[in-house]
C-alpha cells in the first residue's frame, strides 16, 4: 500500500516530468532564427540559434517555472475535497495535456514529410503564444474538473445598478476610442471615407437648411465643416423628379445626427465631434439591450456581462461606434425593438408601440433593413401581439405609415416606390461575381472579413446553436435575425461596405451574435470558455492594432499583413478586394477556412465536463494538427506564404533578424540550391507595380518599365510604403537609357512619411547606367511608410530594369555557411 | 420547437412614474433640437466664426459667401453691392479647388440681386472654371425662374 502511495505521490511522476521536458523544449525552440524561401521552387529553410547556454537557460527556466506550478497546482488540489493520493494522481494527469507541445517543433522540423509547405513552420514561428495559451488552458481546465464540486455556476441574482455600469462603461470605451481616432486624424482626417462625408453633408443640409436638396450645401463647399476644404464631397446623389440633387443614402442616419451636428455648428466644437456622440449613446445602448436580453435568456449576469464585453470591445462593434455609418444605430433599433417584442405582455401598448416605431424607423437607415423590420413585424405576430387589436395597432401603426411615406420618398426620389438597382455603386444588388465571394468573404477575407479581426465571433456561432438547443423558440428568433442580416450583405455586390473598416454591414448583426456569447458562456461545455480566451485575446490584440494605426483599415488593405507585418494572414487567407489573387483561388481559401470554423463550432457542441486529460490531449493535437492542415492547404491552393514577392514576410524576417541575433550554430535544411540569406536579403520592388504613368510596362507581364522622352522632368514610380525595422539600408536601381553622356538622366531618392521626409537623394547620368546604381541610407526608428521613388528628367528615353532593397544585418551575415 | 408561445418568466426591469419619464424626455429633446431649432442661423454664424479666426487662407471666399446666402435668403435677395463686390475680388484671386461651384453660387446671388449683367460675367467664369460641372449643376431647378434671362440651356 506504501508502495503504491508513493508511486502516486512522489514529485517525478512522468506526467510531470513529461509535461516538463515539452514545456522546456517548446520554449527553447521559440528563440531560433528561422528562414525560408523559395525563389527557384525549391523550399530551403535555415536555423539560426542564440548561443548554446541561452537556449539551454530558456529550457531549463520554463521546466522549472513547471515545476513549481506543478507543486503548487498539487498543493492546491489537496486542499479539496478529495482523498490525499487520488489528489495528488489527478493533479499530475491533468499535465498531459502539455505533450502536445512537443508537436510544435516537431512540425516545424518535418516539413519534407508535408511536402516542404513552409506554413506550419511559419504557424509555429508566429502563433506559439496561442498554443502555449490553449495548453496551458487545458491543463487548468483539467485541474479545476479533478475537483468535481468546485464547478459551481453563478447564482441567478441581478443587480439593479450593474446595468447602468454597463451603459457608462460602453460609453467611456467608445469615447475613449473617439479620442484615439480623434488624435490620429483630426477633425477633418483622413480616415473619414466612403459613405461617411455623404451621410454627414445630408446632416448639414437638414441641421441649416431643413432640407434633404444638397445644392446649397454642395455650391458653398460646406462640407467644410467636416473635412478638408480643398475636397469636395456631391452626397453621392442623384437628380429627383423635381430636378433636386439629394442623396442616395438613406435620410434616417442624418435626421438623428442633426441636433447634435447642429450643437457642433452653434457651439464651435466640431460638427462630427458632437454628431459622433450620437452614436457613441446608440452604440452603449446597443449594449445595454444587449445585456439585458442576455441576462433574459440566461437567467445569469457573468454570461450577459460576457455578452456586453464582445458587442462593446470586439471589432467591429468597436470602431463602428465612431464612425457615421447606419450600421450602430440599426444595431441598436433592431435588438431594442426585439428585445421588447420578448418581454411584453399581449395589450402592453407603450412597449408595443416604441417597438413599433423603431421597427418602422429602421426602414430609413437603409432599404436593406426592411427585412428586419419585416422579420420583427412577424415576430410581434408568432408572440401573440395579434390577441389584442390596441397592441396590434400600436405595433403596426408606425409600421404601415412608415412604409407609406418610405414608399412616397422613393417615389419622389426616384419615380417608383422602391429604388431601381441603379441606386447600387455596380448597378445590381446581387453580386455578378456570384454569391460565395460575398458569403464567404464577409467571414474570412483577410482584409474585409470579420473572423481576422474578431475571431471571437466563432464562439458566438457556436453559443448562438447553444441557445437554440436550450431555448429554441429565442434562439430560433435569435439566429434569424442574424442570418437575415449576414445573407442581405453577403449576397450584395458590395459586400464589404465600399470603403471603410471591415465587416460593415455585419454590425447590424453584432447584437445578436453577441447573445449566442452568453448562451455559450450558460449551456455550452467548459472548453466553451477556454476557446473563448484564446479567441478574446486575438480579437483584443486585433483591435489594439487597429487602434495603434487605425488609418489602415481604410482602403481594402490587408491590414493584418501588410500594416502589421504579420505574414501569416497574407497569402493563406482570401483577399477578394484587394485582388492581387484570382477569384477562383480566393473561393477555395475561403472555403478552407471556412470549413475550419465550422469545425470549432461543432467541437463546442459536444458535451464533455468530465475529467479526461487523455481526451483533452487528443483534442489538442488534433485540433493542432488540422490549423496546420488547413494552412497547409492554403500555402498550396493560394498563391504561398513564402512567395518570393511577398514583402510582409520577408521584412518581418529582417525585424526578427534585428532582434533576435542568433550567434550560435546554424542548421541548414532543403536542397543545396536555393541561398535563404541571399534571397531573404534582398526585397523586389518590382518597377510595374509602382511605375505610374508615363511609365508603362516594356512588354505585357514584363516587371520592367519605360518611360518615353518628355517634355519636362517628371515623377514615374513611387509609393511602397514599406514600414521597415530601423537600420542601414541599400537601394538597387538597374536602369538603361541610349544616352550615355555627361547630363543626368534621372534621379531616386528614399524617403519616408508618405515622402514628407527624404532620407537620401542621388542624381544619375548617363555615364553612371552601366551599373546598378545604389542609395545608401541610415532608417531612424519609428519611421512609418518607407518608398523609395525615381524620376526622369524628360530628356531621354528610360528603361527601369529592377529596383530593390538590402538591410545591412551583421547578424545574417556572419553566420552564413 | 416553440416558436409562439409566451414566456411567463419575462420580466421587467423597474420603472419610474410615467409623468417622470414623459418630463425627463421633454427636457433631454429640448436641450438636444435648441440648437437644431437655430437652423437657419447657423450658417451665418458659423461664417462669422471662420472670418473672425482666418480659417483657412486660401478658402476665405466660403464664409464670404455663406453669410451672403444666409442675408440673400434672409433679405429677399437683396444684397449691398459692396458685398458682392468684394466677393468678386476674392473669387478673382481664388486659388483652391472646383472655383465653378462658387462662381454657380455668385451668379445666382447676383441674379437674386437683380443684376443679370454680373450674373451673366459669373456665369461665364464659372464655364471657363470647368464646363462639364457647369453644365451638369445647371440642371438644378433653382436656376428655373431665371433660365430665359440667363440664357441658360433647358434641362
Amino acid at each position: 500500500m506504501s508502495q503504491s502511495r508513493s508511486k502516486t505521490t512522489g514529485y517525478w511522476q512522468p506526467a510531470t516530468l513529461l509535461a516538463g521536458f515539452s514545456w522546456a523544449v517548446f520554449a527553447a525552440s521559440r528563440w531560433a532564427l528561422v528562414m525560408t524561401t523559395q525563389p527557384d521552387g525549391q523550399v530551403a529553410v535555415l536555423w539560426v540559434w542564440p548561443p548554446w547556454w541561452q537556449t539551454a537557460a530558456i529550457g531549463l527556466g520554463a521546466w522549472l517555472l513547471q515545476l513549481l506550478v506543478a507543486l503548487w497546482q498539487r498543493h492546491w488540489l489537496s486542499q479539496q475535497a478529495l482523498e490525499r493520493p487520488q489528489a495528488f494522481r489527478r493533479a499530475y494527469r491533468a499535465w498531459w495535456p502539455s505533450l502536445a507541445l512537443l508537436l510544435v517543433p516537431l512540425m516545424e522540423l518535418c516539413w519534407p514529410l508535408y511536402g516542404y509547405s513552409t506554413a506550419p513552420l511559419a504557424l509555429g514561428r508566429e502563433a506559439w503564444p496561442l498554443a502555449a495559451l490553449a495548453v496551458a488552458g487545458a491543463v487548468l481546465l483539467q485541474t479545476r474538473l479533478a475537483a468535481p464540486e468546485l464547478l459551481r455556476r453563478g447564482l441567478g441574482d441581478h443587480r439593479f445598478w450593474l446595468a447602468p455600469l454597463v451603459f457608462l462603461l460602453t460609453l467611456g470605451v467608445f469615447a475613449g476610442v473617439g479620442l484615439r481616432l480623434n488624435e490620429v486624424s483630426g477633425q477633418t482626417g483622413y480616415l473619414m471615407a466612403g459613405d461617411e462625408p455623404s451621410y454627414l453633408l445630408s446632416t448639414h443640409s437638414l441641421a441649416v437648411d431643413r432640407s434633404l436638396d444638397l445644392m446649397d450645401s454642395i455650391l458653398l463647399r460646406e462640407s467644410s465643416n467636416f473635412s478638408d476644404p480643398a475636397r469636395l464631397v456631391t452626397g453621392h446623389g442623384t437628380w429627383t423628379q423635381d430636378r433636386a440633387w439629394a442623396s442616395n443614402h438613406r435620410p434616417g442616419l442624418p435626421a438623428l445626427l442633426s441636433p447634435f451636428y447642429a450643437w457642433g455648428l452653434y457651439t464651435d466644437l466640431g460638427p462630427r465631434k458632437l454628431a459622433t456622440i450620437l452614436v457613441w449613446l446608440l452604440g452603449a445602448w446597443m449594449v445595454l439591450e444587449v445585456f439585458w436580453l442576455a441576462r433574459f435568456y440566461t437567467g445569469r449576469e457573468g454570461p450577459a456581462l460576457l455578452a456586453a464585453a464582445a458587442s462593446s470591445l470586439a471589432l467591429p462593434g468597436l470602431l463602428y461606434s465612431n464612425l457615421l455609418f447606419p450600421e450602430m444605430a440599426a444595431a441598436a433599433f433592431s435588438v431594442a425593438a426585439f428585445r421588447r417584442l420578448r418581454v411584453a405582455q399581449p395589450g402592453q401598448l407603450g412597449t408595443l408601440l416604441l417597438a413599433g416605431v423603431l421597427a418602422a424607423y429602421l426602414a430609413w437607415f437603409h432599404e436593406r433593413f426592411i427585412l428586419l423590420s419585416v422579420l420583427l413585424s412577424v415576430y410581434a405576430l408568432t408572440r401573440g401581439h395579434w390577441r389584442s387589436f390596441g397592441g396590434l395597432m400600436a405595433f403596426f401603426l408606425p409600421c404601415i405609415v412608415s412604409a407609406w411615406l418610405l414608399s412616397t420618398y422613393f417615389s419622389h426620389l426616384y419615380g417608383s416606390p422602391l429604388p431601381t438597382a441603379q441606386v447600387h455603386a455596380q448597378g445590381a444588388y446581387l453580386n455578378p461575381r456570384g454569391a460565395w465571394e460575398g458569403l464567404s468573404g464577409l467571414w474570412v477575407d483577410a482584409g474585409e472579413g470579420l473572423l481576422p479581426y474578431g475571431p471571437i465571433w466563432i464562439a458566438a456561432v457556436a453559443g448562438l446553436i447553444w441557445l437554440l438547443r436550450r431555448r429554441p423558440g429565442d434562439g430560433f428568433w435569435v439566429m434569424l435575425m442574424a442570418v437575415a442580416t449576414y445573407l442581405t450583405a453577403g449576397l450584395y455586390a458590395d459586400w464589404f461596405g465600399g470603403i471603410n473598416p471591415p465587416a460593415r454591414y455585419l454590425v447590424a448583426a453584432v447584437p445578436f451574435l453577441a447573445l449566442g456569447m452568453a448562451a455559450g458562456a450558460r449551456w455550452a461545455p467548459r472548453r466553451f470558455m477556454l476557446v473563448t480566451v484564446m479567441l478574446a485575446v486575438l480579437t483584443a490584440a486585433a483591435a489594439a492594432l487597429v487602434m495603434h494605426h487605425p488609418s489602415a483599415v481604410y482602403g481594402h488593405k490587408v491590414v493584418l499583413g501588410q500594416g502589421l507585418q504579420f505574414p501569416l494572414v497574407e497569402n493563406l487567407l482570401p483577399a477578394y478586394v484587394f485582388a492581387n489573387q484570382q477569384p477562383a483561388v480566393n473561393a477555395q481559401l475561403g472555403l478552407i477556412w471556412l470549413c475550419l470554423a465550422g469545425v470549432v463550432v461543432l467541437a463546442l457542441q459536444i458535451d464533455g465536463q468530465r475529467f479526461a486529460p487523455v481526451s483533452a490531449l487528443i483534442c489538442l493535437l488534433a485540433a493542432f494538427l488540422m490549423v496546420a492542415g488547413a494552412a497547409i492547404a492554403a500555402d498550396r491552393v493560394g498563391p504561398g506564404l513564402t512567395a518570393y514577392n511577398n514583402p510582409a514576410h520577408r521584412i518581418t524576417l529582417w525585424e526578427r533578424a534585428r532582434i533576435f541575433p542568433g550567434q550560435g550554430m546554424s542548421w541548414r535544411l532543403g536542397p543545396a540550391g536555393p541561398q535563404p540569406q541571399q534571397a531573404l536579403l534582398e526585397l523586389s520592388l518590382p518597377p510595374a507595380r509602382y511605375a505610374r504613368p508615363p511609365a508603362k510596362p516594356v512588354r505585357a507581364g514584363s516587371s520592367e518599365v519605360e518611360v518615353p522622352a518628355l517634355p519636362a522632368p517628371k515623377l514615374f514610380l513611387w509609393g511602397q510604403y514599406l514600414n521597415l525595422p530601423p537600420g542601414r539600408y541599400q537601394v538597387f536601381a538597374r536602369l538603361s537609357s541610349p544616352y550615355r553622356g555627361p547630363q543626368p538622366v534621372a534621379w531616386l531618392d528614399a524617403s519616408q512619411d508618405k515622402g514628407r521626409q527624404v532620407l537620401t537623394r542621388s542624381q544619375v547620368s548617363g555615364q553612371e547606367l552601366g551599373k546598378p546604381v545604389v542609395l545608401d541610407f541610415d532608417l531612424p526608428q519609428g519611421a512609418r511608410q518607407f518608398e523609395v521613388r525615381l524620376g526622369t528628367t524628360g530628356k531621354y528615353r528610360l528603361v527601369l530594369h529592377s529596383l530593390s532593397i538590402v538591410p545591412q544585418l551583421e547578424t545574417v551575415k556572419a553566420s552564413t555557411p | 420547437m416553440k416558436l409562439s408561445l409566451m414566456d411567463e418568466s419575462s420580466q421587467q426591469p423597474a420603472r419610474l412614474p410615467p409623468w417622470v419619464i414623459g418630463l425627463l424626455v421633454l427636457l433631454v429633446a429640448a436641450a438636444v433640437f435648441w440648437a437644431f431649432y437655430k437652423g437657419p442661423d447657423l450658417r451665418q454664424k458659423a461664417a462669422q466664426r471662420r472670418l473672425a479666426q482666418h480659417w483657412a487662407p486660401a478658402y476665405r471666399v466660403l464664409p464670404l459667401l455663406g453669410l451672403a446666402h444666409a442675408a440673400s435668403v434672409a433679405q429677399g435677395g437683396r444684397l449691398p453691392r459692396a458685398e458682392l463686390d468684394r466677393i468678386w475680388r476674392e473669387m478673382k484671386t481664388y486659388k483652391g479647388t472646383y472655383p465653378v461651384l462658387l462662381w454657380l453660387e455668385l451668379a445666382w446671388l447676383e441674379t437674386r440681386a437683380g443684376h443679370q449683367q454680373m450674373a451673366r460675367q459669373a456665369l461665364v467664369r464659372a464655364r471657363q472654371a470647368d464646363a462639364k460641372l457647369y453644365n451638369f449643376w445647371l440642371r438644378h431647378k433653382r436656376w428655373d425662374p431665371w433660365r430665359s434671362q440667363l440664357g441658360l440651356p433647358e434641362p
